[in-house]
């Protein structure tokens, strides 16, 4: 569950990133988190994983205030979440193994339930063959792939993804987000944000729309598509 | 392209095996306590590597600790020989009591004897005016001077061996007066002066090392703590994707300590080596000295309590500078 209570966001700079955001994400749920570049999709996101934190208001994760959330306890929080960044964030130095297993490390698993797991993880993004690979010398939809795996990997209840899509052609774009839809059907509750509206409107799924900091759309896809785009 | 059904039910499958599948630590405590000795085991063995892909900086790094674990180091050796070799001297510390010209033979005896007996003398022997002259007449270019003179000039003479427990300056100084209070002592001289000279410069020689010691430890974790800042520097895109997928500070920190001590271990390994090298060079030229004062003079090394310790004051030490650096930097380390 990731529940917002009037969020507001107002960076050092003065500069508001989101302003008193409410709504409520229940486990298991799949929503896309929309809206122009500079819109507070990404800020949103950070606050959720506690890259960055709320001025005012509550962020709750499964019952969980974050702003009573000690920084010690920040790790354990970011191992239930998945995260795909749009920039990937993967280490060029080892290779694709080594990156998704590093979540599995980071927790300290079993060496022997690690390469299992990673396997597991490599073989759903279907790049099992590319395990000893590095990441440079994988496409751009590849590397993606990998950061999902990398995401999944330890099996956290949530996922996140910052514009998962943003350098992908449609094609490649639709399989990633039929891979979320999957690990949604097996309960993990999905959040992705993106501006690829065409996208969404064929997902079927509930959309947050931000802009300029503000919510003004939380609802379902086509609508709320609609509406968008009858603004502009 | 994606090999949806299979993979599907193995999701779901670890999902009910998991139960809710919220936490993702649901593996047992012994295996945690498992894998931390085997992620310590590998990331203790990551560092050295990371050390040998760098040669020349580590070398250096290296060298650098080592010359400044060295200096302290040999100089407490050189303190602690020479401290040694006076403290030889002072075990058979003379005190030589000239009897007046009066004093016959006999009466020198005796008082040599009763001397023995006094508190703080080991033993007490009398030298006659012949003895004394023979011993002369042995060494060249004496004889015809002690030959051509009218009379043996020479007095009897009392020599006490001070016992070397009891040798304070003050306990040897109190004897001395007790022997010229005696009729028959003309004059008493020890040899105690030069001893007060050795021990005050070897006392503040010691204090010299302690000071260097101290400032040349502030070194090595210094250096080893730059050291450790630049690598820190140069991974700091690793540092931030492993707190991203929830790493905490002492997991991000780990190697980077493993690093300083790897440093400051082999720093002082290289130190040993210096120092077992000079004792090696000396060896000779110690030696002839040896021959020179006719005694045993033999060089005291580290040993082996000694350079175990060094070993793990280099290495604690290089750990402490590793622990300054990370703590410091990795903290501010948050990805954005």
């Amino acid at each position: 569950m990731i529940r917002f209570e009037g969020v507001t966001k107002r960076y050092d700079s003065g500069q508001e990133a989101l302003s008193d955001i409410s709504f409520e994400l229940d486990s298991g749920e799949m929503a896309f988190l929309t809206g122009h570049s500079g819109a507070g999709k990404s800020t949103l996101l950070k606050l959720i994983m506690l890259m960055e934190r709320a001025t005012q208001g509550e962020v709750w994760i499964d019952n969980q205030n974050l702003a009573t959330l000690s920084k010690r306890h920040v790790p354990l929080l970011r191992r239930k979440m998945g995260v795909v960044h749009q920039n990937h964030q993967l280490l060029f130095d080892r290779s694709v193994y080594d990156n998704v297993a590093l979540p599995l490390i980071v927790a300290g698993y079993h060496p022997r339930d690690i390469g299992r797991r990673v396997r597991g993880a490599l073989d759903k993004v279907n790049l099992l063959h590319k395990e000893k690979m590095h990441p440079q010398s994988l496409s751009g939809g590849e590397q993606q792939r990998v950061g999902i795996a990398r995401a999944v990997v330890n099996k956290p209840p949530f996922l996140l993804a910052d514009e998962p899509t943003g350098n992908l052609d449609p094609a490649l774009s639709a399989e990633i987000m039929q891979l979320f839809k999957e690990f949604n059907q097996v309960g993990v509750t999905v959040l992705v944000a993106t501006h690829d509206l065409a996208l969404i409107a064929r997902m079927h799924h509930r959309s947050l729309i931000l802009r300029e900091g503000s919510l003004v759309g939380n609802g379902a896809t086509k609508t709320i598509a609609q509406t968008d785009m009858d603004e502009t | 392209m994606f090999k949806t059904t299979k993979t599907n039910r193995r999701i779901g499958e670890s999902r009910t095996r998991s139960g809710q599948g919220i936490s993702p630590s649901h593996h047992t405590f012994t295996s945690r306590i498992h894998s931390w000795r085997s992620h310590h085991r590998l990331v203790a063995a990551q560092s050295i590597q990371r050390l040998i892909a760098t040669p020349v900086s580590s070398v250096m790094t290296i060298l650098v600790l080592a010359i400044a674990i060295t200096l302290p180091a040999a100089l407490n050796v050189a303190i602690t020989n020479v401290a040694q070799l006076t403290g030889q001297a002072s075990d058979n510390v003379q005190m030589s009591l000239y009897l007046e010209k009066a004093t016959s033979d006999t009466s020198g005896r005796k008082l040599a004897k009763q001397m023995a007996n006094w508190d703080g003398v080991n033993s007490a022997s009398y030298v006659s005016p012949q003895q004394a002259k023979d011993s002369f007449r042995t060494l060249e270019g004496f004889v015809e001077i002690i030959d051509s003179l009218p009379e043996n000039p020479l007095p009897g003479v009392i020599v006490l061996i001070l016992s070397d427990q009891s040798l304070t300056v003050n306990q040897a100084e109190a004897l001395r007066q007790q022997a010229l209070a005696l009729r028959d002592v003309a004059s008493a001289k020890i040899d105690l002066e030069w001893l007060q000279k050795v021990h005050a410069i070897v006392g503040l020689a010691q204090q010299i090392a302690a000071v260097l010691s101290i400032l040349l430890a502030i070194g090595v974790v210094l250096v080893v703590g730059n050291t450790i800042k630049l690598s820190i520097d140069t991974r700091r895109e690793e540092i931030i994707v492993t707190k991203l997928v929830g790493a905490t500070n002492a997991f991000v920190r780990r190697p980077f300590l493993y690093m300083g001590l790897w440093f400051g271990a082999s720093g002082a390994l290289i130190a040993l080596i210096l120092i077992s090298a000079c004792k090696y060079a000396l060896t000779s030229a110690i030696d002839s000295l040896s021959l020179v004062y006719g005694g045993n003079i033999e060089l005291t090394g580290l040993g082996f309590t000694n350079s175990l310790t060094l070993l793990l004051m280099g290495a604690m030490l290089g750990w402490l500078g590793a622990w300054l650096a990370a703590s410091q930097h990795i903290r501010a380390l948050e990805p954005r």
